[in-house]
């Protein structure tokens, strides 16, 4: 800062006459004269040279970007959904480096701090024998888990700070998180969006690159792991998509190229950490823990946690597994902890500490409390357990104050006090339409390290209240995310690009777990069925427009041959509205309920709905070009469920079909069948096949007995893509016995249907590691379905009541041949895990 | 020296999985107990079996089952050597001067401080402090209080098998007036806190009979618990109030911790299995010292 305060602004004059910072606040950008600080000066004239119509678009590009790569808050109980797009504003924060190297130094110390005041807690207890810090803190707080004392507890390895710099340009720290925090991965996205947007201007600018940090924090990981003697396999452990950050969990995983897991992947066994995969049981030796601690064991924590693994605190305390951060550093975050922490530097490190507290006062000292009774106006009060988040007592009325303070005199030693700290402002676009508003910020900092040693991110995670002049600041509340860029010396940039630092240990690559196998499956079954189902609504509505043109009758025998097909896409529907129209045929608000209506199963948003949760649940697996598929294909639901018009719809089912193409064309392409590939093509195949044969079924028992079906075939091989490659074999003949031939049976045709079992048995033959013991289970049902069809002969299916009797029977039993199939395999290759039931 | 022989058994309506376990069933090693022999056997034969200190100072056991059964039974034996009641009413003095904010402890013996906060089963409740209130009048010496206390919850409450479960809180035992050992224990602790002073539960067992073998103890055929409280320089001292007795020779202390929550015998949860049943026996028996010389 004396750097910034001695030299004088470059232009002297004002720039950016459009930006005004707050009375009273420390603006990172603009000094108290109104001048642009030193380290702020390109980047204001950047600002400047920008009409606001062009920040607008700078920031219209960030949100669009957020959107297209699925980058996601949750936000609880908020009905517009639960993945909403976080909300980042792309104007990073700026930090001199003379302003960071401080901050460094001082965080580093803080978290060997933690790491050491976690151990004695655990441990000797040191701290609360020698007074410096009070029983009763740690005794009455909830995660201060007792059967984890005396027993093996690591280090942390990632730790945050939460930061503000108050009115003098001091940096405050506000609080700590120690048991999984979160953040790291976003800040990663940040700097991707913001650089991306803000453009080739960039290169002007030193800023201290991310890349090193995670290699730093995957080298720390991969020392956790108990047995050095191999590659440690590394995982992420997540609560799963209800998370509110469970993107997060998810680009992390794929990062840092581990495993990305829940609660019921993993199982322990003679108190080793084991991960259930496809085909076995493979040991973890890291988990990165992003369940809070009392979730992570049914057994020995919350009997009634669904998150957890039985055992796993035994295999924490045994040393089996290496817990990043241990089970039991909930208690670290206790915000009663800020005062005592100069007292616990000395006695634990020896050392002053270097990052001053925000004021706290621990209501279960009589003096503190008094003193946060007497100022309680003035005050901010926290839980020590961070339940029912912060109170500004100043925002109370005059009876809820009374309330609270009656609250605090009957269990003082759950609360806590904190001065309001006046944070500084940067500006940011989150007000929209492109114009500069100064936002209260605060910094979450992060480091990875060992106990002994912590690198910190150069930068954070900036998040700025949501609107302007508020204190605030946080996810669930709305804030805005911001990059935070550390602007380097020049000389110094050299260190910084070495990415991969030298020693770096190898770690296991990433498995398939046997959850994500299921949900490729059943995504891409879900996915196939749309597909299907897109193709056949388009061949009807080809049909309903030549008859609502024409009036045709023949149109409308083609209308009622499709009519048992679509209704059996959602055969619960009972709805009147799809009754009351003659049975025959169904006009558009039929169709529109079996598209769109989200709470029939079976319809085409319901489907597509059940794909999308289930790639979602698996997100870390995805190439950027099939999310990007599947982002699409989520905004056309979306725009179809609030646009239900019948023009639109037309429309939106060719972009829908597209789109689901595009997401296979690119799934196809860029996922390797070993990491997941193979399970998300044996799902659309067995779907695939599975619907024909039902569509065909239902076809055929519907054929009139007298009338040539013609138009109807027609509309049958529509659905079923195969109109071209038909004409181009028979011509113009069109009878039962070519349209069998060409769609059921015809080896050439690659849409045939024995050309998709055979496509089906080609990937079978991958889940059968030894081939010279035999066919498979899947494999003989297979065949028990390929072989009555490659005996057949189209002969036998030369009339309506040939195919009635015949055809349509044998494609019904061949179904249900497929779906035990389809049932054996899931039963063989998918963990189902039954549930547990507490022992009384 | 005293004998026990505890079995559990859970008998499952379907097959279970897999079955994980904690165990608190071997008696602690403490001043007035010495630990002579002690056996744990699980079947199905479990896998990772092994013992560590639960955070108390307690054995805990942890097993793990990963095969097909319907049926889990944990059999335990020990043998330990008791010493008799200590004189109580000896104690003369005054009992506040016991409720100390500077509790030392000896070295050996389980740290006070925990133990005169609530815990997960044992809130503070106004009520059962006053009632607690009755018998430690000013001034009263600490082992006449207690010995009044103990006689007060025993005269007071209707010991009534059934009546509560493993989970019921102690307002609630307040309310009724009956419950098992574990509520009286927890009704104990919830005064003695209340007025400032450290008190444990004590999970165990006592003698099916007194050593006269006239008056049976209630609690004899299972599981028991009872409470300890915290006297600088004497250490735990442990009363009965369900029995009305100071623990002496005719128990044996398996765990000390806050609450039943923190020990019980065995806890644990199976995957499948449908509902289940439990049957648990114990029996305790006074043995000769040289009966196991040999």
């Amino acid at each position: 800062m004396p750097l910034e305060l001695t030299r004088p602004a470059a232009t002297g004059t004002q720039l950016l006459p459009g930006y005004l910072p707050m009375a009273g606040a420390y603006d990172e950008m603009v000094d108290a004269n109104g001048r642009v600080r030193p380290h702020w000066e390109a980047f204001a004239s950047f600002l400047d040279e920008r009409a606001p119509g062009a920040l607008a678009a700078v920031q219209r590009e960030a949100l669009r970007r957020l959107k297209e790569q699925g980058v996601h808050y949750h936000v609880y109980d908020d009905p517009e959904g639960m993945r909403r797009p976080w909300q980042l504003d792309p104007l990073p924060l700026l930090l001199a480096e003379t302003d960071w190297q401080p901050l460094e130094a001082g965080l580093a110390q803080r978290a060997r701090l933690f790491s050491l005041l976690l151990q004695d807690l655990y441990g000797p207890q040191r701290m609360l024998r020698e007074k410096l810090l009070p029983y009763e803190l740690i005794y009455r707080h909830p995660e201060f888990l007792r059967l984890a004392r005396n027993t093996a507890m690591s280090p942390l390895t990632l730790f945050a700070s939460d930061m503000a710099r108050g009115p003098d340009g001091q940096w405050w720290v506000l609080s700590d998180r120690a048991q999984g925090p979160s953040g790291a991965g976003y800040v990663l996205e940040a700097r991707m969006i913001t650089k991306r947007v803000l453009g080739a201007s960039l290169s002007d600018y030193a800023i201290a690159p991310l890349a090193q940090f995670f290699s730093h924090f995957k080298r720390h990981l991969a020392t956790l792991a108990p047995d050095a003697s191999r590659e440690p396999t590394i995982a992420l452990l997540s609560s799963g998509i209800g998370n509110e950050v469970y993107f997060e969990h998810a680009y992390m995983a794929a990062q840092l190229g581990i495993t990305l897991v829940q609660g019921d992947d993993l199982t322990v066994r003679q108190g080793k950490v084991y991960l259930k995969t496809v085909d076995d049981l493979r040991q973890v030796d890291v988990l990165i823990r992003r369940v809070d601690s009392s979730y992570c064991d049914p057994l020995a924590l919350r009997a009634e946690s669904m998150l957890g693994v039985p055992g796993l605190l035994q295999a924490q305390a045994l040393g089996k597994v290496g817990m990043a951060n241990p089970i039991g550093s909930g208690i670290l975050e206790c915000p009663a902890l800020l005062p005592f922490l100069p007292g616990l530097a000395k006695a634990l490190l020896g050392e002053e500490l270097l990052l001053p507290n925000v004021a706290t006062w621990w209501c279960g000292q009589p003096k503190e409390l008094a003193h946060v009774l007497e100022r309680l106006p003035a005050l901010v009060i926290k839980r020590t357990d961070r339940a029912g988040g912060v109170v500004f007592a100043d925002q109370l009325s005059k009876a809820a104050l009374e309330r609270l303070r009656a609250t605090i005199r009957a269990e003082p030693w759950n609360y806590l006090g904190q001065e309001r700290v006046s944070f500084s402002t940067a500006p940011t676009l989150a007000g929209g339409g492109g114009a500069l508003e100064p936002r209260n910020l605060i910094l979450r900092t992060f480091l990875a390290g060992n106990g002994e040693h912590y690198d910190v991110m150069p930068g954070g995670l900036t998040r700025v209240a949501p609107s302007t002049g508020t204190l605030l600041v946080s996810s669930q509340g709305g804030s805005w995310s911001k990059d935070t860029w550390v602007l380097r010396e020049r000389g110094s940039m050299r260190d910084a690009l070495r990415l991969h630092p030298a020693g770096q240990r190898r770690t296991a690559p990433a498995v398939l777990t046997s959850r994500a196998a299921e949900n490729l499956f059943w995504s891409a079954r879900y996915l196939e069925r749309c597909e299907a189902l897109l193709r056949l609504v388009r061949s009807y509505m080809g049909s309903l427009e030549l008859y609502n043109d024409y009036g045709y009758q023949e149109d409308t025998q083609v209308l009622s041959q499709l009519l048992p097909l679509l209704r059996a896409y959602a055969p619960a529907d009972t709805d009147t509205d799809a009754a009351t129209h003659a049975d025959t045929v169904w006009d558009y608000p039929q169709l529109n309920r079996l598209l769109l209506a989200r709470e029939l199963p079976g319809s085409l948003v319901s489907n597509l709905h059940r794909a999308l949760d289930g790639a979602y649940t698996v997100r870390d697996l995805w190439p950027v070009d099939s999310w990007r598929a599947l982002e699409e294909i989520e905004a056309l639901v979306e725009y179809a469920e609030k646009n239900r018009s019948v023009v639109l719809l037309e429309q939106v089912l060719q972009r829908m079909l597209n789109a689901v193409l595009a997401f296979w064309g690119a799934a196809q392409e860029s996922l390797a069948l070993t990491q997941g590939g193979l399970w998300l093509h044996l799902g659309r195949r067995i779907e695939r096949v599975h619907g024909m044969l039902s569509n065909t079924a239902a076809f055929c028992e519907q054929l009139p007995g007298g009338d040539d079906p013609a138009r109807a075939l027609e509309a049958l091989l529509d659905a079923n893509s195969c109109v071209v490659s038909h004409r181009r074999r028979y011509g113009s003949e069109l009878s039962l016995a070519t349209v069998w031939l060409h769609l059921l049976l015809e080896p050439t045709n690659p849409r045939s249907l024995l050309s998709q079992l055979e496509g089906f048995g080609n990937l079978l033959r991958y889940l059968n590691p030894t081939p010279l013991q035999g066919l498979s289970e899947a494999q003989r049902r297979l065949l028990g379905i390929t072989t009555p069809l490659q005996l057949a002969s189209v002969k036998d299916w030369n009339t309506a009541e040939e195919c009635r009797e015949r055809l349509a029977p044998l494609l019904r039993q061949l179904a249900e041949q497929l779906a035990q199939l389809g049932s054996n395999l899931e039963h063989r290759y998918f963990q189902h895990t039954q549930p547990f039931t507490q022992l009384g | 020296m005293l004998r026990v022989h505890h079995r559990t058994r859970y008998r499952y309506q379907h097959s279970a999985s897999q079955g994980y376990n904690l165990a608190w069933l071997t008696p602690r090693a403490m001043p007035g107990q010495q630990c002579i022999e002690t056996s744990l056997r699980v079947e199905p034969l479990p896998r990772g079996l092994g013992s560590r200190s639960d955070g108390y100072g307690n054995t805990l056991h942890y097993f793990e089952i990963h095969k097909a059964h319907n049926r889990l039974n944990v059999s335990s034996e020990a043998t330990v050597r008791r010493w008799p009641a200590p004189d109580l009413s000896a104690i003369t003095t005054p009992w506040e001067q016991l409720r100390s904010a500077d509790w030392v402890a000896a070295p050996g013996d389980l740290p006070p401080r925990e133990f005169s906060y609530p815990s997960p089963l044992i809130d503070s409740h106004p009520e059962i402090t006053a009632y607690a209130a009755q018998s430690f009048t000013p001034g009263r010496g600490l082992g006449d209080a207690l010995l009044a206390y103990n006689r007060g919850l025993h005269a007071d409450f209707h010991y009534q098998p059934g009546a509560t479960s493993v989970e019921t809180p102690v307002a609630e035992v307040w309310e009724s007036r009956s419950g098992v050992c574990q509520d009286f224990a927890h009704l104990a602790i919830a005064g003695l806190r209340g007025l400032g002073l450290a008190a444990a539960y004590v999970s165990g067992y006592v003698l099916t009979r007194d050593p006269s073998d006239k008056i049976p103890n209630q609690g004899g055929d299972a599981s028991h618990a009872w409470y300890a409280v915290y006297v600088p320089a004497l250490g735990w001292l442990q009363l009965d109030p369900t029995n009305n007795l100071v623990v002496g020779d005719a128990h044996i202390v398996l765990a000390i911790a806050r609450d039943y929550s923190d020990v019980p015998p065995v806890k644990g949860l199976c995957y499948g299995g449908g509902t289940h049943k439990l049957e648990v026996s114990v029996s305790v028996e006074v043995i000769a010292e040289d009966a196991h010389e040999h």
